[in-house]
């Protein structure tokens, strides 16, 4: 979990230097991290009723 | 005062203050944290993330612009925000099921942060009315940009980078390096 505030920071840092699409890959691949981490911790008894 | 304010320059500082709305609910959490010695559990760190992700967004407006792209990455951060929050109230909202942390104003932290993501989500919708936004000035209108709207964005990414390295050093402590337990123990 630590680790993707780290790759959050290097978001922030691309963006504070400049490199504005670098900043975006880096903070797109952040988001992706985040939500596979939602996914570990979602329970695997999930019943749905739709 | 220096420069000329137009939309784009006025929606930028919107921005950052939006930003800094997000930003601030994160040091309320550290509040309730080392305050109230509440330690976080994996899902309010997700909230905290999604939190982070959506004042990522708007701090790339404030800094290079307001883009539709930033605009995309905001709302995405909040949207993932508001489903791991509306996660942690479905996990309680049976009575009987217990809550985790203890309420403000008669919600828990979970909740609010549901409100906070939603209300991003429309603040967000309403500022796209505004197209005049998205016309990038050329050189010598944005020479003439207000000194002072450069200056509150890079404060704000700041902010956002402190967060960021604070909430890695306290994750860090808590958990290590690997996932939270469902149930922490300790503050850090």
């Amino acid at each position: 979990m630590a680790i993707l505030f780290l790759v959050w920071l290097g978001a922030f840092g691309a963006a504070a230097t400049g490199r504005r699409v670098a900043s975006v890959i880096v903070g797109l691949i952040a988001l992706l991290l985040t939500l596979a981490m939602f996914r570990f911790h979602l329970s695997e008894n999930i019943h749905l009723a739709l | 005062m220096q420069g000329t304010w137009n939309t784009r320059e006025i929606v930028r500082v919107f921005n950052g203050i939006g930003a800094l709305v997000v930003f601030g609910v994160i040091f309320g959490a550290y509040g309730f944290q080392f305050i109230l010695l509440e330690p976080p559990c994996p899902l309010c760190l997700l909230i905290r993330l999604g939190m982070i992700a959506t004042g990522f967004g708007l701090a790339l407006n404030a800094l290079y612009g307001p883009r539709p792209l930033h605009y995309g990455f905001a709302l995405l951060g909040s949207i993932f925000g508001a489903s791991v929050a509306l996660r942690q109230v479905l996990l309680h909202v049976v009575p009987g099921t217990g809550s985790y942390g203890d309420p403000v104003f008669g919600f828990h932290l979970y909740t609010w942060a549901f409100v906070v993501f939603m209300t991003m989500i429309i603040a967000i919708a309403v500022v796209l009315f505004f197209p005049a936004q998205f016309e990038v000035p050329n050189k010598r209108a944005a020479a003439k940009i207000p000194p002072i709207v450069k200056k509150f964005a890079v404060f704000v990414v700041a902010v956002g980078m402190f967060l960021c390295a604070a909430n890695f050093i306290t994750t860090l402590l808590e958990c290590g390096a690997g996932a939270c337990p469902d149930n922490p123990t300790k503050v850090i």
